[in-house]
């Protein structure tokens, strides 16, 4: 009864203010003082220090049963420009009718109340109604006892090809079938309704209709946003949540696993894949701490809508203004998510591998053949004969190169060269350019090739090669002279290679001397590995005794740090192909050998067939959630929302105004999400019931689906949302019970007619006088389109796939990645399953309002624009519907009522009245005369994109009834849900 | 797009976020009082154009003349310039890197831009230079949203939705806001820049491009004349309103009209982006070419192909014209591959800006003189800008080529027409270019100027959503209108 007033307000507007209802504060007065006071007088501010959102506030500003003498009225009332609330400057002025409402509470006593759906959720006192309709269920009850205090009456109950057309939308999301419609409609059973229910609830295509609304609240997209927008492997998270649907997992099992699935005693790393949906920032010169917070904040906020029905993120930069969440209170928050490993890595770390179910059998047979072969390796090379060529091998290989003795090793510039075993070192650069010389003496013969050894050094900077900070070096050229007899004989260089260059420092700058600073062989960014450049003679070095061959190693570049630290040199008289050599160069002496075995060698290449087949086995890479294991983060309040503005430290927390965290819990994500799943929450049941009925109703009892808090919406019927909540609860959290208790009521299953008394009164359909009536959402439109033409794939799970979208639409920076339209059945998936790059999503479902997921989306604001009329006429994927819908029809039937009548029970499970068909005929007959007349468009209209009309079929005909079709696929009766 | 029925889907959004009983109010007098609220005072301005330089061009070389900076060149950067800094890129002790451009005046009023711009320099005296212009943002993306929606992360809505939700177009046959874009690439921050964010998904830019279909989907599929369409949709109507009077649901009648109104688009589209029909001497004076392909549509890298002569730029100013002409209420232009960082060739200050700059100067010109010519520069509000400036380091010391790294705190843009003062520099930047040194301006400060000569008051413009009156000024009240730069 204590929301009378509302109704009546509603109903009668003004003349309630008389009402001798007593106000409710939560309800009537609270929405005021937050829209007109709060953001001064609230949680953040308290200006003059009032805080109008606590009882000490109200009190002190009111003079219960006296409102002319309240200063709250006096300064809403006064002249005084500097006093008058709110600030002339706000632009911001009650309305007369507020006016009156504020009064009328303090005159009744000034009573203070919490705002709603922070008060724990009571079981409601089922309303008594005066409506004696069979069938009423508890549901109906919260809605008729409103009607009758309004004076509306419900609709009667929509007729059974409604009821099934409806029914089969809110469950599946796509259309039933026409035999389903038959056998319902022909069906006596009292029980049919239920049925139909229970079978649609078991099926699968319900898991994908509502993975989809799920999906944008969990900002599920193909790529990881920003700049670059790259590619996002984690479509196996997308699958979870259809699979984990239509289980109907309870969602406090649901929540948890999302959350915290790494945190659980039985892990479920996959699902923990909802919060690695953030977007990543790959954009050159980002800082990944900043990026990563952004995440982390990201979490924080869409924990908060999702859950809460809060908007926590107002509160990151300063105290929330309307809502009782201090910033100290979101960082604690924040607290319980920033411990984990992710870092806004490019490559999305930490990955879990996912193989499918068949990849798994693979994998587990060739591991087990590799094992194997393996074994049968190690016994064949421990054998005594091949151990014996391994050792002549080792041998022969020894000798192969040699650096000969050295005679001298020195600089232009007198810094010292050492000469260690098996390097040589210098400890620091000269500040001038610089050549290293060094002499050797080798053993007669012919020498075809040299190798120069760069070697990653512990003792040089960034433990690199080079001498200059990030141990990097710059050779410019590299000069080989023979010295004979008192002459200098310069040996020409023919060609060489390095297993790595920098990007623009290559290697063959270094073949002939030169004078540009620019051009140098670098191994910057892989300075710590050790590299090999192999430079073969254009003609051998024929070396006799008493030569000295002296190589020169040139740094002649404008930094002069860059120079070579730790080296060797060696030359050899066979000669190899570069790749050989560098594929070589870097593998242990044993695989070398074992690669040049005859015998070994087979045993390893089946090895190394089973390794890449066991790589194209292991199956696809997610981003999961895994806390770190050390160096655990410090927390603090990020000042003004700002990263590196580190505030007061800060411990894991839950708000204040909400329940408390039970002490047992442990203080980590999972925690949280048992702390969000406890019944004592208030919140979490509520909005979750609410998401649900607004899926179904186009509305929720509470409309702000993502805003609970003071400044939400008021629940239109709060009883029935406590009492939906608590059902939830009691009914283990079951989503499907909780789909079907409203599927059952008559409330659902009245007619969607608008009397004009309707139309009037409740124009959006608030207080429920009908049955929901509404455009359908941008995925039903596509999959219904795609399902009456007979194109729609059953397919089910995997890669997103890429339906016709027109070329040059993806021009992302930094980024040659093309949309290329899959083929096959995959172009005719359901909706959800449409690759979503975040920075340009597929226009058609935009068209509808489906979001780009960059960010949590909690509800669709559905609108109705030409754009979309223009997608359902003319995009190429409506187009080819049409068509083979066209062509379906004309295989059907020679006769055109009998096609007309056809499609009308396939698109909207009905048939066609007499001037239905008497329009469509006469369309008809003006395309086909056109189209008989013109059969170059005729083919056109008829065969793009779909191709060729089949042989036994009228080209004009076809093209004739693809207008037809393109017609009623723009009904409005096909695009709503009525 | 029809003004009547979005005002009153409008009012009963806002009011729905609301109170019971304001709810039963606004429904019941959805009147002129409300849709004033934030139109506090008279509009100076009917549209916007919005030419965003995406990758941010420097301010060193176009529009702030350093000559301290150019004697310095070479030398190491001075320690306080660096340290304590946050940098994209650079992270050691950079060295000074004097522009390789020279500056001229221009204009009655001798205001000093690059020799690059002649064009540009020739309509100085109708152009008001902000010298001293400051973000918070540093990295590309989460630069351009702020400037552009008010907020650094993703989800706010683009001024043009803004401004597109506040007052509508004037042309319903056309969209309210639309997206012109060139250089080969999408600005980086993507759609968002043009989103509607919380804003109903109607109000978002709508990408008018230059080959297929101007907006997609506007044509009919193959075989389907204008005729044929009228066809279908006399039929498509006539069936819709035997289903509206037996549902009686308001909302089939609002689609009907949708599709009228798409049907008139259809004509009005076509009409407004078809370049031929426009005389020789204008097409000459913007350097426009009408069915101009650019290869740095199909490049891998745009950069690689740029040359002056380039007509997708022009023939976007051009269109933007057309637009504003038609009745457009804000037209916003991305040209990308300004990000002059000098890591190579097409990067280079030196290579890349000479036809960067040849591609934007004559067309620039043009419409400021075209509009001028045809009496719309007054009603039309001209912004160029990038995201944020370019440091007056250079980058890296090791290469031929030189570039600068991104910089926050001292940047430059500008504004014409649209009750601006003409031949006006607003603000100083120091002697090296690298912070405000007189009457700094903010992103914000732009966007408070731009509401308000719209007839819009910035501060009281909000739109609830998740319990906050989202503005696009932000939050905070530290934005302020340029008042000093208005004429």
């Amino acid at each position: 009864m204590k929301f009378i007033g509302v109704c009546v307000l509603f109903l009668i507007g003004q003349t309630c203010l008389q009402s001798a209802e007593k106000l409710n504060f939560s309800y009537q007065i609270r929405p005021i003082l937050s829209k007109y006071c709060f953001a001064c007088h609230g949680p953040d501010k308290a200006k003059g220090k009032l805080r109008l959102d606590i009882q000490e506030g109200v009190k002190k500003s009111t003079k219960a049963g006296h409102a002319a003498e309240s200063e709250l009225i006096q300064r809403i009332l006064t002249d005084d420009e500097d006093d008058v609330m709110p600030p002339h400057e706000t632009g911001k002025k009650l309305k007369d009718s507020e006016l009156a409402l504020l009064k009328q509470w303090i005159n009744e006593g000034a009573s203070f109340g919490e705002h709603w759906s922070f008060q724990d959720i009571k079981k409601p006192v089922i309303p008594e109604v005066k409506s004696t309709k069979k069938g009423l269920t508890d549901l109906d009850k919260f809605v008729i006892a409103k009607l009758e205090k309004k004076n509306l009456s419900p609709s009667p109950e929509a007729s059974k090809r409604s009821l099934i057309r409806r029914v089969s939308l809110d469950i599946r999301g796509i259309l039933p079938s026409v035999e389903e419609v038959e056998k319902f409609i022909a069906g006596k059973s009292p029980k049919a309704y239920e049925n139909l229910l229970d079978k649609f609830l078991t099926s699968e295509l319900y898991g994908e209709k509502w993975a989809s609304k799920w999906l944008d609240l969990a900002r599920y997209a193909d790529t990881k946003g920003y700049e670059k927008d790259r590619h996002r492997e984690i479509w196996r998270y997308r699958d979870w949540v259809i699979k984990a649907i239509n289980a109907d997992m309870p969602y406090d099992e649901f929540t948890e696993k999302q959350l915290a699935g790494d945190l659980l005693p039985q892990p479920d790393y996959l699902a923990t894949a909802f919060h690695r949906n953030t977007m990543t920032n790959d954009e050159g010169g980002t800082d990944n701490e900043e990026f990563r917070t952004e995440a982390v904040k990201d979490r924080v906020d869409t924990t908060g809508m999702v859950w809460l029905g809060l908007s926590f993120a107002c509160a990151k930069c300063h105290t929330h203004k309307y809502d009782p969440v201090t910033i100290q209170e979101y960082y604690e928050v924040y607290s319980f998510f920033n411990q984990t490993e992710d870092n806004d890595l490019a490559d999305d770390s930490p990955l879990l591998r996912m193989p499918t179910e068949q990849q798994k059998q693979v994998l587990a047979k060739v591991r087990k053949g590799i094992n194997e072969q393996q074994q049968t390796l190690n016994k064949a090379f421990a054998s005594s004969n091949i151990q014996k060529d391994f050792e002549q091998w080792k041998e022969k290989h020894k000798a192969r190169w040699t650096k000969g003795k050295v005679l001298s090793a020195k600089t232009k510039s007198g810094i010292k060269i050492n000469q260690e075993k098996d390097r040589f070192f210098v400890e620091t650069a000269s500040a001038a350019n610089d050549v290293y010389s060094i002499s050797l003496e080798l053993s007669p013969g012919s020498y075809k090739t040299m190798e120069l050894k760069v070697l990653a050094d512990k003792r040089l900077p960034n433990k690199g090669s080079g001498l200059d900070k990030e141990g990097n070096f710059a050779l410019s050229y590299i000069e080989v002279k023979v010295l004979r007899d008192g002459n200098e004989m310069t040996v020409e260089n023919g060609s060489l290679k390095a297993d790595y260059e920098e990007n623009r420092m290559f290697a063959h700058f270094t073949l002939k001397p030169h004078n540009s600073p620019n051009k140098a062989w670098s191994v910057n960014r892989k300075q710590k590995e050790n590299h090999y450049l192999i430079l073969k003679f254009k003609k051998p070095i024929e070396v006799k005794d008493g030569d000295q061959v002296l190589v020169n190693l040139v740094h002649k570049n404008k930094f002069h740090d860059k120079k070579l630290g730790a080296f060797d040199l060696a030359f050899s008289q066979v000669e190899d192909n570069f790749k050989n050599y560098l594929a070589k160069v870097k593998k242990p002496l044993k695989s070398q050998f074992i690669e040049s075995h005859s015998e070994l060698k087979k045993i390893n290449s089946k090895i190394a067939r089973l390794k890449s087949e066991e790589k194209r086995n292991l199956g696809s890479l997610t981003p999961i959630m895994r806390d770190k294991s050390k160096g655990l983060r410090p927390n603090y309040i990020h000042e003004r929302g700002f990263f590196l503005n580190k505030g007061k430290a800060v411990k894991p927390g839950t708000p204040e105004f909400l329940h408390s965290m039970s002490e047992d819990l442990p203080k980590n994500r999972l925690g949280f999400a048992k702390w969000l799943m406890d019944k004592r929450n208030p919140l979490t049941a509520r909005v979750a019931v609410n998401r649900v009925w607004a899926q179904i109703f186009g509305r929720g009892i509470v409309e702000s689906e993502e805003d609970f808090g003071n400044q939400g919406t008021m629940p239109s019927h709060p009883d029935l949302i406590d009492w939906l909540a608590l059902n939830f609860m009691e009914n283990a959290w079951s989503q499907k019970k909780l789909i079907k208790t409203i599927l059952m009521s008559s409330t659902y299953k009245q007619s969607s007619q608008v009397s004009a008394q309707l139309a009037k009164e409740d124009k959006f359909n608030i207080w429920l006088a009908r049955g929901p009536r509404f455009r359908m959402t941008a995925e039903m439109i596509r999959d219904s389109s795609l399902q009456v033409a007979g194109l729609l794939s059953k397919k089910m799970y995997g890669h997103s796939v890429m339906p016709y979208q027109p070329p040059g639409l993806w021009k992302s920076t930094y980024n040659t990645r093309k949309w290329e339209t899959s083929k096959g059945e995959n172009k005719y998936r359901r909706g959800l399953y449409t690759y979503l790059k975040r920075t340009s999503p597929y226009p058609t479902l935009t068209a509808f309002d489906a979001p780009s997921r960059e960010i949590c989306t909690a509800r669709r604001i559905r609108s109705n624009t030409p754009l979309q009329a223009l997608v359902t006429l003319n995009d190429p994927v409506f187009v080819e519907a049409a068509q083979a819908f066209a062509r379906l029809l004309i295989k059907q039937s020679s006769d055109s009522d009998k096609r007309i009548q056809l499609a009308y029970k396939m698109a909207l499970s009905r048939k066609a009245e007499s001037t239905e068909l008497t329009a469509l005929k006469e369309l008809l007959q003006n395309r086909l005369s056109f189209y008989n007349e013109n059969p170059a468009e005729a083919q056109k209209m008829a065969e793009i994109p779909l191709g060729k009309v089949p042989g036994n079929i009228n080209v004009s005909e076809a093209a004739a009834w693809t207008s037809v079709c393109n017609v009623i696929f723009n009904l409005d009766e096909f695009l709503t849900k009525e | 797009m029809n003004p009547i029925l979005d005002l009153k889907r409008r009012e009963f959004l806002k009011n729905s976020g609301l109170s019971f009983g304001a709810l039963a109010m606004g429904m019941m007098n959805a009147n002129a009082e409300d849709k004033k609220h934030f139109q506090t005072h008279d509009a100076k301005v009917k549209s916007v154009i919005y030419l965003h330089m995406a990758g941010s061009p420097s301010q060193l070389d176009l529009f702030d003349p350093k000559p301290t900076l150019s004697r310095l060149h070479g030398t190491q950067c001075p320690k306080e310039l660096f340290e304590g800094k946050r940098f994209a890129f650079i992270k050691k002790l950079p060295t000074l890197l004097g522009s390789p451009f020279k500056f001229k005046k221009y204009g009655k009023c001798g205001m000093e831009m690059s020799e690059m711009l002649p064009n540009i320099g020739s309509v100085a005296d109708e152009i008001c230079l902000i010298r001293s212009m400051t973000t918070d943002q540093f990295n590309h993306a989460p630069a351009q949203l702020l400037l552009h929606t008010g907020k650094s992360q993703f989800g706010g809505a683009s001024m043009g939705a803004w401004i597109n939700y506040g007052l509508g177009t004037m042309n319903k046959n056309l969209p309210g806001y639309v997206v012109l874009n060139s250089g080969g690439k999408f600005p980086s921050s993507g759609k968002s820049v043009w989103g509607s964010g919380f804003l109903p998904s109607k109000f978002q830019g709508v990408h008018c491009r230059s080959k297929g279909d101007p907006i997609l989907y506007v044509s009919n599929p193959k075989g389907m004349n204008k005729q044929g369409r009228r066809q279908t949709l006399d039929t498509l109507n006539a069936l819709n309103k035997k289903h509206a009077s037996k549902m009686g649901d308001p909302e089939i009648d609002s689609r009907i009209a949708q599709y009228e109104l798409a049907f008139r688009m259809q004509t009005a589209v076509p009409e407004v982006v078809d370049l031929s029909k426009e005389p020789k001497h204008i097409l000459d004076m913007y350097g426009a070419q009408p069915g101009f392909v650019s290869a740095a549509d199909s490049a891998k890298d745009p950069r690689d192909v740029y040359k002056a002569n380039d007509a997708s730029f022009a023939n976007n100013c051009l269109l933007a014209r057309k637009m504003v002409e038609n009745g457009v209420r804000f037209v916003h232009l991305f040209d990308w591959g300004w990000d002059h960082h000098g890591n190579g060739k097409g990067e280079s200050l030196e290579y890349s800006m000479p036809p960067k700059c040849g591609q934007i100067d004559k067309p620039i010109s043009a419409l400021i003189k075209d509009l001028k010519q045809r009496g719309l520069l007054d009603s039309t509000l001209i912004v160029f800008s990038g995201e944020f400036g370019r440091t007056p380091m250079s980058q890296r010391n090791d290469r031929d080529w030189h570039g600068r790294d991104h910089q926050p705190d001292a940047f430059s843009m500008w504004m014409a027409g649209g009750g601006v003062k003409g031949g006006h520099v607003h603000g100083e930047t120091t002697e090296l270019g690298n912070a405000v040194a007189r009457d700094k301006a903010h992103v914000s400060d732009i966007q408070a100027t731009i509401l308000h000569q719209m007839g819009i008051n910035p501060y009281r413009f909000a739109y609830p959503f998740q319990g906050l009156d989202q503005r696009l000024i932000g939050p905070t009240e530290h934005a302020k209108v340029l008042k000093s730069i208005l004429a």
